[in-house]
């Protein structure tokens, strides 16, 4: 198991950069997710860490040594594609045992460890199958188990769980998070599923034109976002644009909203706030409200089973409300939806994003 | 073959049970007449069958007639149709040898020349085959492979390797550079994914390849006829010598017509053997490329 570093990598397809000066740190046996919208470079990236594709510029090392002169077949990676891509020829054990036959191993000698990989992911009955008996979601175990049957010190995934369907999507996640914790296998994990980020990764980073927008653990990426386009890009939250009418104090279309971030920012600047769907509050409309409270409609209710999704318009703006399910309000219902002021995030602006460090 | 039919309807309705029949029938029909014809002695119009069959003449003729004299050493007919086969064979592997590099470097680069490289592989298409075959005669004839083996297997490879290069070219296409990159994440050299990955994948299309190769070898009269100076017989310089004598189709033709297209069917049920897949080229995975780009 290795740590990964890139520095400064950058790449480009005869045109603009894909990737540029682009720095990453993965610590050792650790899950990294990286999202990012398609396009943004991600698996430009991945694969030139599998060296697969070569950088122009920059470094890559598996723990402080450089390996951009090793071919793929040298780097003891395994890799994981958007497509199963086992080999039609050879039957699931084969496939499994690919990697073991090119290091010479015979495949008698091979077979307790293919057996070993394939139990990992729940197949040892089909390894007499062939590929094309097998369905999407059983191929993608097979092509898992293939790319770590070699023991690679580092673990590549291009959106693995991107073809399959909701049902099999969570359960190959199990899988990969149970692999990866028992192989203890440094793993990067490339995705345009913020969900699927953030449920399987230790450290995450969004990535926009291939930069680093943001990256940190899955929690503070989405409760600290950063920037307009990074809180917009993960979601389930509420951006607000204001003018800054005194420390503290924001004029939004909603109304006036005291928050507890904006004490730095001059008077009558115009900002983007973030507040998170489950941050809010709503309550029946009664006397005596708190403060940063303001009076709405519901328009939209949406049952889940954990949790109630309120569209809540307020003075025209539509506001979005995740609440706790022991109370329920019908739609067109007068309600009251507070917005605690701790919970209000100052962001910086898209294009001012891009020229942060990290 | 056998499994492609997954997945299919098991049993084809009887629209297309006729239509296949038909077909059949349309591909074997012209094949019938050639079969009496060659057991023929007198056949003339409009007689639907002869009138005295070889049979019946055996020993009234002071020499041997029709498959007699074919199968007989008289004919040298054992040794065209070695001639035949070994070059054939010899040109489709060496349509395969330089075929796979060339389609592959088609299929999966783009460079400056790519298409002045395609222009040229048409020609041997586009111009007549004599005048190719004119144009090498005097060219071997200075070189030494005039009436020699050698000679005659490049001059085959002039008009077969363009086929087979688009085959294969096609079925380089249709295969995803995605095993190839799996295969080096997991320790495969460029030689081993050769061995293991690629040519395992594309046997369908080599068998093709080498079919086309060795079929369209096997029909060449023309450019055998002026390389080997007479020296070198093939089963088509032979029949078309008998041809060439004019008058109607004679048992010993006819039977002649027959042999020649044995050496393609032989090949086929054998490639099938071998591959399971020498008949695919409809359901080959390239398949339907290959038929547009004709």
């Amino acid at each position: 198991m290795s740590s990964i570093t890139l520095v400064g990598i950058t790449k480009s397809y005869d045109g603009p950069a894909v990737i540029a000066d682009l720095d990453l740190h993965v610590d050792t046996g650790t899950v990294f997710g990286l999202l990012g919208p398609s396009g943004c470079g991600k698996t430009t990236t991945l694969k030139m860490i599998a060296g697969l594709l070569e950088p122009d510029a920059g470094d890559i090392r598996f723990d402080g040594a450089s390996v951009l002169a090793l071919p793929p077949e040298k780097r003891r990676i395994g890799m994981v594609f958007q497509q199963p891509l086992l080999f039609p020829h050879l039957n699931v054990e084969q496939n499994v045992g690919f990697g073991l036959r090119m290091q010479g191993m015979r495949p008698r000698d091979a077979r307790p460890r293919v057996r070993d990989c394939l139990a990992m992911v729940q197949l040892e009955r089909f390894a007499e199958r062939f590929p094309h008996q097998l369905s999407g979601g059983q191929q993608q175990r097979v092509a898992l188990a293939r790319a770590v049957v070699t023991d690679p010190v580092v673990l590549l995934l291009d959106e693995p769980l991107s073809n399959l369907d909701s049902r099999l999507r969570e359960q190959m996640r199990q899988l990969i998070r149970g692999v990866q914790e028992r192989l203890k296998i440094t793993t990067i994990f490339v995705s345009h599923d913020q969900e699927e980020a953030s449920e399987l990764s230790d450290r995450m980073a969004v990535m926009f034109d291939g930069r680093l927008a943001q990256s940190g653990r899955p929690y503070d990426l989405f409760m600290r976002p950063e920037s307009t386009a990074v809180a917009r890009f993960l979601g389930s939250t509420n951006l607000l644009e204001g003018h800054v009418r005194a420390p503290g104090l924001l004029d939004t279309p909603i109304g006036p909203i005291a928050v507890s971030c904006a004490h730095g920012v001059e008077a009558g600047r115009t900002v983007t706030v973030s507040v998170r769907w489950e941050h809010l509050a709503i309550r029946p409309v009664s006397a005596g409200e708190p403060p940063n409270s303001f009076c709405g409609i519901v328009r939209d209710v949406v049952f889940g089973p954990t949790r109630i999704r309120y569209t809540v318009e307020i003075n025209d703006v539509e506001i979005i409300v995740v609440a706790p399910t022991d109370l329920e309000y019908p739609r067109n219902e007068p309600v009251v939806v507070e917005i605690p002021a701790r919970h209000v995030r100052l962001l910086q602006e898209a294009h001012a994003s891009a020229t942060l460090p990290g | 073959m056998r499994q492609e039919l997954h997945g299919m309807p098991d049993r084809p309705s009887a629209a297309a049970r006729v239509f296949v029949i038909l077909m059949f029938a349309a591909f074997v029909a012209p094949f019938v007449p050639l079969v009496v014809a060659s057991f023929s002695f007198r056949w003339h119009w409009p007689d639907l069958l002869p009138t005295r069959w070889l049979w019946n003449v055996r020993d009234e003729t002071p020499f041997p007639v029709g498959w007699d004299y074919l199968l007989s050493p008289v004919s040298r007919l054992g040794s065209a149709f070695a001639n035949t086969v070994a070059i054939g064979l010899v040109v489709a592997a060496l349509a395969l040898m330089t075929g796979v590099p060339a389609a592959y470097v088609l299929a999966r680069y783009d460079f400056r020349a790519k298409g002045v490289a395609e222009f040229f592989l048409l020609l041997p298409i586009i111009v007549p085959q004599v005048s190719i075959g004119i144009g090498m005669l005097l060219l071997f004839m200075r070189v030494g492979l005039f009436r020699t083996y050698p000679g005659i297997v490049l001059a085959h490879l002039v008009p077969a390797l363009p086929y087979a290069i688009r085959i294969l070219t096609a079925m380089f296409q249709n295969l995803d550079p995605g095993y190839e990159e799996v295969a080096r994440t997991l320790g495969a050299d460029r030689l081993a994914r050769l061995r293991h990955v690629t040519l395992p994948l594309i046997a369908a299309g080599l068998a093709t390849a080498g079919l086309f190769a060795f079929l369209i070898s096997t029909n060449i009269f023309l450019l055998t006829f002026l390389i080997s100076g007479g020296r070198i017989a093939t089963l088509p310089t032979m029949l078309f010598s008998h041809i060439g004598s004019g008058g109607p189709l004679d048992a010993t033709t006819a039977g002649l017509v027959l042999i020649v297209s044995v050496p393609g069917l032989l090949f086929l049920f054998i490639a099938d053997r071998i591959t399971g897949s020498g008949l695919s080229l409809a359901t080959a995975p390239a398949g339907s490329r290959a038929k547009e780009d004709r």
